[in-house]
């Protein structure tokens, strides 16, 4: 199975640090890091997603070798709109950076698509300000994923969603997993947990297990709504 | 420590400065994203100023010359007046008063909004589409604020004139025409040259210590004020030690 390799991760900031730190996900799956507050997970996550500019930027690559450059996306637990762009220009702004060759038509046309498929078609021309919680966090969802990245980290995606939209990103990430490779953080509920194939958990900056089911991790009380 | 404090800053800073005239070249290459930043940065950093800026000059054109009568009509010599203006208003206090307005109007603002888009996640937002901050949110308000201060500063200088010529065709027979024509004989390209030089320099300066200090906000709401503050003090410092050695440079050596 094809892998994505993080090599060389070196990060320190208060108790969380990183030293030479490798990871390796499997492609194609749903790869879940659990771990508790201070832990690191977060900041492995931010740095794994291109959020955490490292002085030394870590070397990234398949594991099959294929040369071409890894493009990496991310969503944010608060949505991560640009607050003064529209939805429209949200999404325009990062499809003109990733497509410079298309034209703003096209451009509109994979836009209004995609929001479509959420039902969200008639929010295009609203500010982040004018929206719900729920539409802040679905439309950053979809801006993550417009692309299609290699690979798709997520920070809380279902926090501040309604059950409806809940539904729709965990199918949505289960329709596309064929295409893209996902690493969630997902604390507030479980309901990631039977969509995700392999479980990473952190403690004190390093690995301390790994396993195809959460139950062989020892999560006594670690998400906010159940016992596991 | 504070020692230490400072020369990291300044080594950030230094850092900031490089980056950003990297990006500055880039942008000029390409340019399909930032032109609506430039465009909507100019609409607020110079064409809502222009209120104020009128105000602002008319009232200073008036004072130095009745400032200027007091002193010189003892020599009859009306057109002293315009060589006063000429050199506080286009040498001085044109291009010195528009930067500092532009500090307290758009300098704050820009602090403001980048430290409250690095609070909401929106500045990882950009690094998460491989966008740089700097490309983005930096260099678009650099060109802005400084095509902004040019043209404030020019505007500023001709409503000063104005100002002054009114008070003294209205308070000193001294007619608008013969002001016209003393202004336009007295005048001289260096002393534009220089105004623009600095208005240049003093957009450039003002633009990025403004961006720094709104991208230095570290995640906590409370840091906002404090960089804007900041961000006020270091532009004000900057603009008058800029002002003596462009000034030095140009007229005594």
């Amino acid at each position: 199975m094809n892998k994505i390799i993080f090599n060389n991760i070196n990060y320190k900031a208060g108790d969380i640090e990183f030293r030479d730190f490798s990871f390796e996900i499997n492609t194609n799956q749903v790869t879940m890091l659990t771990g508790r507050s201070n832990s690191g997970i977060n900041e492995l996550l931010d740095i794994l997603g291109g959020i955490i500019i490292l002085d030394k930027e870590p070397v990234i690559y398949f594991s099959d070798n294929s040369k071409r450059v890894i493009r990496r996306s991310f969503v944010f637990r608060n949505g991560g709109l640009i607050s003064n762009l529209n939805i429209e220009e949200n999404f325009m702004l990062k499809l003109m950076h990733h497509f410079p060759d298309k034209n703003k038509e096209q451009l509109l046309d994979l836009i209004y698509n995609k929001l479509s498929e959420f039902n969200l078609g008639e929010i295009g021309k609203k500010r982040p300000s004018d929206l719900s919680l729920d539409e802040i966090k679905t439309a950053g969802f979809l801006r993550a994923v417009i692309d299609e990245p290699d690979l798709i980290c997520m920070n809380e995606p279902l926090a501040e969603c309604e059950m409806h939209t809940r539904e729709k990103i965990i199918n949505y990430v289960d329709d596309n997993k064929s295409k893209m490779t996902f690493i969630v953080i997902n604390k507030t509920s479980k309901e990631f947990i039977e969509h995700s194939d392999w479980f990473v958990h952190i403690q004190k900056s390093k690995i301390i297990n790994e396993s195809n089911s959460i139950a062989n991790l020892d999560l006594e009380r670690y998400f906010a709504d159940t016992k596991i | 420590m504070n020692i230490r404090s400072n020369v990291n800053h300044l080594i950030y800073f230094t850092n900031f400065s490089y980056e950003v005239i990297l990006q500055s070249f880039r942008s000029i290459l390409n340019r399909r994203i930032i032109g609506d930043i430039i465009i909507k940065q100019i609409l607020f950093t110079g064409v809502e100023a222009v209120g104020l800026i009128s105000f602002t000059a008319f009232i200073i054109g008036a004072i130095i010359v009745i400032q200027g009568q007091s002193l010189f009509s003892q020599f009859f010599q009306h057109k002293f007046l315009v060589d006063v203006l000429i050199i506080t208003l286009t040498r001085e206090l044109g291009s010195v008063l528009t930067a500092f307005i532009i500090i307290a109007r758009s300098g704050t603002a820009i602090s403001t909004e980048l430290g409250n888009m690095v609070i909401n996640d929106e500045v990882d937002a950009l690094h998460s589409m491989n966008i740089s901050p700097i490309y983005y949110l930096v260099v678009p308000r650099i060109y802005a604020v400084i095509l902004s201060i040019i043209a404030l500063t020019i505007f500023f200088n001709l409503v000063g004139f104005f100002g002054g010529m009114v008070v003294s065709s209205t308070f000193y027979h001294f007619s608008a025409a013969d002001f016209l024509l003393y202004l336009s004989t007295e005048i001289e390209l260096k002393d534009i040259v220089i105004a623009m030089t600095k208005s240049f320099i003093f957009g450039y300066f003002i633009a990025l210590i403004s961006c720094y200090h709104g991208l230095r906000v570290n995640k906590a709401r409370t840091e906002v004020p404090i960089r804007t503050s900041k961000s006020v003090v270091y532009s004000v410092t900057s603009v008058i030690l800029l002002d003596i050695i462009i000034i030095s440079i140009f007229y005594v050596f």
